[in-house]
């Protein structure tokens, strides 16, 4: 604790720089302290990590860190009894015992078997998730480390996609060129999500500017009503839209960039009649068919004159064709009128849309920038939460992304951009630097990511072992085997080895944000030994064992939250900002940061050593400014360390507390790397088909049943649960949406944020038509039930809406909760993750999205209006 | 307390009371003081006066009670030149001192020996009752953000109103049994409320007709929604058409003080309801109202 | 003396209700009282239909109809066209609540905070709100003063300019002089997308708002479909 926050001086008030940790964006804040009280945030000028602006959930934090029903003491748990509605009769408890008692549990699941170990992160402080947690689940030995429903609803598929085609986290539109974007179920710069802040005002301008916007997506969102032109598409069908635009693009329409598919993609690979890849049989290299010289050649053969996209070849005695023919005869079948059929997005406007995509891209321009010459394709295909929480997930992304490739505008000036996939460095110090790498088929592996595991080339599939069954499911990253239905069934016949006993929690709340909650509390009730760390008493923390008291962002250090910047960090040009976290008034009660917290358990386990390599690894230390292997080190000391590796000796964190953040202009060549890149994207995807062919043999061997038609090379379309439900009763699709005001399901105790949320129709009710209201005898107001086919039901009030399909029923995300720790969430909002299922039958196959649209039936509560 | 929900939420019970007591209060007030013209000391004109002025102090308190900072409300008489509310604490403080004096004298004074201004005092009580009564209703009329307030029929209804439950308390009163004055003193004024509770049919439906285009969700909550029990029941049932059929009765012949009784305590409660009518369905009309042609081009 | 005014961009506005929280911030209003809120409407008919978020807050109207009810004269507008409320003289009687046809002010009822005991925030923050009197937005006439006193430019400068203003986070709202022609309120103003609430309305708002220029597109639905 720094001793300057201790001396409080009589007329105290100053401007202290940090970051906001109300969501995982961490913009730049100042905090302006009076008296060692906060009593202002605004965003910090001076830096490109929100530029001086701060949205709501930002300047709102104050009533984060000040709310009188925060944890404030260890507390351990004397009702051995759990479950909803039963009071833990918590009893206060030293840190001492606390840590002792949680040091003993962990030495004994180490000695019999690490893998029982379970640990959970929020996704909304990603930076302390990953880094401290994320590396002491390594040093300890487990695999078993998991977001909540952060990653499961809206990442696996968005995140792969981004991660395959552009390197990145997430993508959106190179505001600042962009002449024509299409949302498929995203709210990129008009509501939360990465970058919010920013996007939020490079979004603006970019409308000011004229850039066009089609959003399409059941519902007038916050995104849909700055749009041009709003398309409310059925819930889950956004594949089939984006495969009947690809089929108008280049079977109707011909237009493609064939120079960019041919150097920046897979589409002149050749495939045989197997599907896969034909290699050369010397180097193993994916072959392409060059028309200058007639002949087959390595993909990435330097004298390559012409690639060839379309024919059949003949190579070592097989007939073979590129995968860009593939590709075009395989959407033939997704014609316009089929499409609609199944999205209701009439033909004409398919094709309309795909036309004004594909003249908006420019095909074959350039632009100067800095003095060089770029590609320009001012249009974007961007794809989010929406579009991706559905079964289909995985397809659904990778046709909306083939939309950005076929017309060459990834990563280019103009089109879709991957947030900050390359970084030349600091010029002082040439850190922090990366960049995608080709795998050896030639393929992007990106140059940094969030997670240990960097997305491609995927892991080879094995007889799973973690609790996730992650390594049947190589594609995905968080999986809902972790608290699902069918979790001990299937556990039972993979053999899993072991069960969890202990888990460590930092702040997520995953019976809230998972599926529906008694599924998730089954789970984890489950678990004999819970520990969380968080900020208030929740419907997690009544299953938990021991909680701990964290600190708020605005009492803790935090390294470089924006780093690696593919997440949180503005894309486009303007300026690389890499900010610190500090604390900003002194710490009140016996509250801790959970770095400190697991930095302390590691050390009385005695894996500091291992904990230190695996930080210094992590964060890339290299000497001078290595941890040491044989003393427990701090958050501060990690912190100072970071920032001198990455910055220079003479900027460490006491230059940062007072600095705040560091920044440099970013050039052209990182911001539009695409052409400078020797990594190719695959249009054609070979390595789904090569991974569904070895997930089958470990299936087999389990006699596990698991849909592989995902697993294939090209995309289709594949119905979600939802549409196959025939019974007439049901006649609604509920889906959920992320609230302007709201982050997870973290916010929801802020009492400013709740304010205005009563204030804004669409925080706390539920959205049908008005003729679907008409149809029911249902007014606005009105208090209904939604139940789901398995007879799982909601209470909430109405809210009739002209910005609504007709098909759909829609909900904010995450509200509804009822634990008593949280008064002002408590009851507030419509807890949509209670109608869903969370097993196998309900998760993409291939990457384990959980498909987060419900087919309902709605009727008035008796107790009549509210 | 919110001021962004559409339907007020600022005044509540207590000024309902207040604007129902200055109402009944001037009104009474002002049929003793005119009944004193012609008798200066009879039983109905000292009433009128004494229960009159009574019945707009108590009102008063209620008022007092209901502000935010009841011991500034001197301050209230700053703004004559441009507030109703300021010109109405005017007339009220002048009522109040005014009627006060009127009732202490006619309390203390032997039978013939009111003073010689009485009369004149009397009269400016008329004239400040009048005003009392009328400026709530002026002060609301000039809302113009409250269609269902922003309307001149109101001072109009408040003053006809305040007239009827006046003599509807009076009529009351001298009902009452052991009571002295025979209950024909009250013909000529029971005749006068005929004339104005057919005139507060008359008010109250252009009122309401007037802001069926105006103030569409008030004027439903009036007749179909929250407000539909006092307004059918209290106002046109207990408060008008009930008197109505009662006074008639009493004029031709069928009457008697326990009609007499039920037909006064059917006005008040008339009185009552209205106010609480009025003041809950003052709703505040859409901001965007009006806006929609600045907001969108039409469609493609 | 300038005549201060506001801009509010709808076509900017994505009614993330941050200036809401700015202004809670920056002037410490208790539970209840937002001085600037965000209403959500929904304009047109399936599938031509939009979302209009749209900020309201005191309008500090040329002819403020709060200004003519209040019998105290606690109500004001400065010579700067800043109306606003003299918590001293207030005596808490409402009536300019209810004659503000934007639903601007708001009644302080009772100290009380957001939970059961005042947060050490709330002790700091509510200290210049007056319990029994009313309140509203008076476009942060303290910091708009104190940056004019350090020779900054209100709408321009940061230090002088109202907190909703400079935190917006689609940099939809503009704060500056009507009177001069060539501050960026005023060309706004002349720009042919400005209108007033409450068109016709007598009050003459100084915050004016820019059309968000939406098309009703016929969400997705082709010509003779």
């Amino acid at each position: 604790m720094n001793q300057e926050l201790h001396k409080k001086t009589e007329r105290e008030d100053r401007w202290i720089p940090t970051i906001c940790g109300e969501c995982y964006n961490a913009c730049s804040i100042l905090v302006r302290v009076v008296n060692g009280v906060v009593r202002k945030i605004e965003g910090n000028p001076d830096s490109p990590i929100g530029m001086g602006r701060l949205c709501p959930k930002g300047t709102a934090g104050i009533m984060t860190m000040y709310d009188p029903n925060r944890v404030n003491a260890p507390l351990k748990r004397t009702n051995p009894e759990k479950g909803i509605g039963v009071d833990p009769r918590w009893q206060e408890i030293t840190w001492e015992e606390a840590l002792a008692t949680v040091a003993e549990k962990l030495k004994k699941v180490r000695r019999e078997d690490p893998k029982k170990l379970f640990m959970m992160g929020t996704t909304t402080t990603v930076s302390i998730q990953r880094g401290v947690s994320v590396s002491f689940a390594t040093a300890f030995g487990t695999p078993n480390h998991s977001s909540s429903g952060g990653g499961l609803h809206c990442g696996n598929g968005a995140h792969f996609a981004a991660g395959l085609f552009h390197g990145s986290w997430s993508m959106v539109p190179d505001f600042e060129y962009c002449q024509y974007a299409i949302y498929f179920g995203s709210s990129k710069g008009h509501a939360a999500g990465h970058a919010a802040n920013i996007n939020a005002q490079m979004a603006a301008d970019a409308r000011a500017r004229g850039m066009k916007l089609v959003v399409v997506d059941p519902l007038c969102s916050f995104a849909a009503a700055k749009s041009t032109e709003w398309v409310p598409i059925r819930p889950g069908t956004d594949g089939a839209m984006a495969l009947a635009m690809i089929n108008t693009l280049l079977n109707e329409l011909g237009i493609y960039d064939a120079e960019y598919l041919q150097k920046h993609t897979n589409a002149p690979y050749l495939i045989g009649p197997d599907g896969y890849y034909v290699k050369d049989l010397d180097s193993g290299k994916p072959l392409v068919w060059d028309l200058g010289t007639g002949a087959p050649k390595c993909f990435d053969a330097s004298d390559v004159m012409d690639y060839a996209l379309e024919g059949v070849f003949e190579v070592q005695g097989t007939r073979c064709q590129p995968a860009f023919t593939l590709l075009r005869e395989h959407v033939k079948s997704y014609t316009a009128e089929k499409a609609e059929t199944i999205s209701t997005v009439p033909a004409a406007t398919i094709r309309r849309l795909a036309r004004e995509f594909g003249e908006h891209s420019r095909i074959g321009s350039t632009i100067i920038m800095d003095g060089k010459k770029f590609p320009f394709r001012p249009v974007a295909a961007v794809v989010f939460r929406g579009a991706q929480g559905h079964k289909n997930s995985a397809h659904t992304c990778y046709s909306i992304e083939l939309l950005n490739q076929i017309v060459g505008c990834s990563d280019v000036v103009g089109g879709s951009l991957g947030f900050n996939p390359v970084s030349f460095g600091h010029p002082d110090t040439g850190q922090p630097a990366f960049a995608p790498t080709p795998a050896p088929d030639g393929l992007l592996c990106p140059g940094t990511w969030l997670t240990p595991h960097r997305i491609y080339p995927p892991r080879d599939p094995a007889p799973p072992q973690t609790m996730g069954l992650k390594e049947i499911h190589p594609l995905g990253q968080s999986s809902p085997y972790v608290v699902s239905a069918d979790q001990e069934e299937l556990w039972t016949k993979f053999n899993l080895s072991y069960r969890p006993e202990v888990m460590l929690n930092y702040g997520a709340n995953p019976v809230m944000t998972m599926g529906n909650p008694g599924t998730v509390i089954e789970a984890l009730k489950k678990i004999p030994f819970i520990v969380s760390s968080n900020l208030f008493l929740n419907e997690f923390t009544d299953l938990a064992d021991i909680v701990l008291p964290d600190t708020c962002y605005m009492e803790r250090y935090d390294t470089l939250p924006n780093s690696p910047p593919i997440l949180n960090h503005p894309a486009g040009m303007g300026e690389w900002g890499f900010a610190i976290g500090q604390p900003v008034v002194p710490r009140q009660y016996q509250r801790w940061d959970y770095g400190e917290f697991i930095l302390e358990v590691a050390d009385r386990i005695g894996i500091t050593r291992e904990l230190n390599a695996v930080l210094n690894m992590f964060y890339g230390l290299q000497p001078p400014y290595e941890l040491p292997p044989d003393r427990k080190t701090t958050r501060e000391e990690l912190a100072d360390l970071h920032l001198k590796f990455n910055f220079g000796a003479e900027r460490g964190l006491q230059w940062f507390k007072e600095h705040g953040l560091i920044k440099w202009p970013k050039k052209p060549e990182e911001v539009y790397w695409r052409i400078h890149n020797k990594c190719r994207v695959p249009v054609y995807m070979e390595f789904m088909k090569r991974t569904g062919t070895k997930v089958k043999k470990i299936l087999e061997l389990f006699d596990v049943p698991l849909d592989l038609s995902h697993y294939e090379a090209l995309p289709d379309w594949h119905p979600c649960p939802s549409h196959q439900v025939k019974d007439p009763q049901f006649d609604l699709y509920a889906f959920y949406y992320r609230d302007v005001l709201h982050t997870n399901s973290a916010t929801m105790e802020n009492a400013w944020l709740d304010e205005a949320s009563e204030i804004n129709p669409y925080s706390y009710n539920i959205t049908i038509h008005p003729a679907v209201g008409k149809k029911k005898g249902i007014q606005n107001g009105d208090l209904i039930w939604v139940e789901s086919v398995s007879g799982r039901k909601v209470r909430g009030k109405v809210n009739l809406s002209e910005g609504i399909n007709p098909e759909g029923l829609a909900v904010a995300g995450c509200m509804g909760h009822w634990a008593l720790g949280m008064p002002k969430a408590k009851g507030k909002g419509v807890l949509f993750n209670e109608l869903l299922e969370l097993d196998m039958n309900h998760a993409d196959p291939a990457n384990m999205n959980l498909d987060l649209c419900v087919k309902v039936k709605i009727y008035r509560d008796h107790q009549g209006r509210s | 307390m919110a001021s962004n929900a559409l339907w007020q939420r600022s005044w509540g019970w207590k000024v309902v009371l207040y604007l129902f007591l200055a109402g009944l209060g001037s009104g009474s007030f002002a049929v003793g003081a005119i009944e004193a013209f012609s008798s200066a000391q009879s039983f109905v004109a000292n009433l009128g006066i004494i229960a009159g002025t009574f019945l707009v102090l108590l009102g008063t308190l209620f008022l007092l009670w209901d502000l935010g900072r009841p011991t500034r409300s001197i301050f209230a008489l700053r703004r004559l030149r441009v507030s109703w509310s300021s010109r109405g604490t005017w007339t009220l403080t002048l009522f109040s001192l005014f009627g006060a004096l009127n009732s202490i004298l006619r309390l203390t004074a032997g039978n013939g020996s009111l003073p010689e201004f009485q009369p004149v005092l009397d009269g400016l009580g008329v004239l400040l009752a009048i005003g009392v009564a009328a400026y709530t209703g002026v002060m609301l009329a000039l809302m113009s953000g409250r269609p269902m307030w922003n309307s001149s029929i109101l001072p109009a209804l408040f003053i006809t109103s305040a007239f009827s439950t006046g003599i509807g308390l009076l009529v009351a009163l001298v009902s009452l049994p052991g009571n002295q004055t025979p209950f024909e003193a009250m013909e000529k004024w029971i005749g006068a409320d005929i004339v104005s509770i057919l005139l507060e049919l008359l008010l109250i439906y252009f009122y309401l007709s007037v802001n069926f285009a105006r103030a569409p969700e008030s004027v439903r909550m009036v007749t179909r929604g929250s407000l539909a029990g006092p307004f059918w029941l209290g106002v046109l049932g207990a408060g008008l058409l009930i008197p109505l059929g009662l006074e008639y009765l009493n004029l031709t012949g069928g009457g008697s003080p326990v009609l007499g009784f039920v037909s006064g305590v059917g006005l008040l409660t008339g009185g009552l309801a209205l106010r609480y009518i009025v003041v809950f369905a003052g709703g505040r009309a859409p901001v965007l109202a009006g806006n929609i042609r600045f907001l969108v081009r039409p469609g493609v | 003396m300038a005549r201060w005014g506001m801009v509010i961009d709808l076509a900017r506005c994505i009614g993330c209700a941050g200036c809401q929280m700015a202004c809670k911030a920056e002037n410490g209003t208790p539970p209840g009282i937002t001085w600037c809120r965000v209403e959500v409407k929904d304009i047109g008919n399936f599938p031509a239909v939009r979302r209009i978020p749209l900020p309201v807050q005191c309008m500090h109207c040329r002819e403020p109809e709060c200004e003519k009810v209040c019998p105290t004269g606690a109500t004001e507008k400065t010579e700067s066209g800043i109306v606003r409320v003299d918590s001293e003289l207030c005596m808490g009687c409402r009536a300019c609540v209810l004659a503000c046809p934007y639903g601007a002010r708001y009644f302080y009822e009772e100290k009380k905070g957001y939970y059961e005991t005042l947060s050490l925030f709330e002790e700091l923050a509510y200290k210049r709100h007056r319990v029994g009197t009313v309140t509203k937005c008076d476009f942060c006439q303290e910091r708009v003063e104190r940056g004019l006193d350090q020779g900054l430019k209100p709408g321009v400068d940061r230090e002088a300019t109202p907190a909703c203003v400079f935190n917006c986070m689609t940099k939809g709202r503009f704060f500056g002089d009507l009177d001069d022609p060539r501050s960026t309120v005023s060309l706004l103003v002349a720009s042919g997308r400005a209108f007033q609430l409450l068109p016709g309305h007598p009050s003459d708002p100084q915050v004016y708002y820019l059309t968000p220029g939406t098309t009703l597109s016929a969400g997705g639905r082709e010509d003779g479909k």
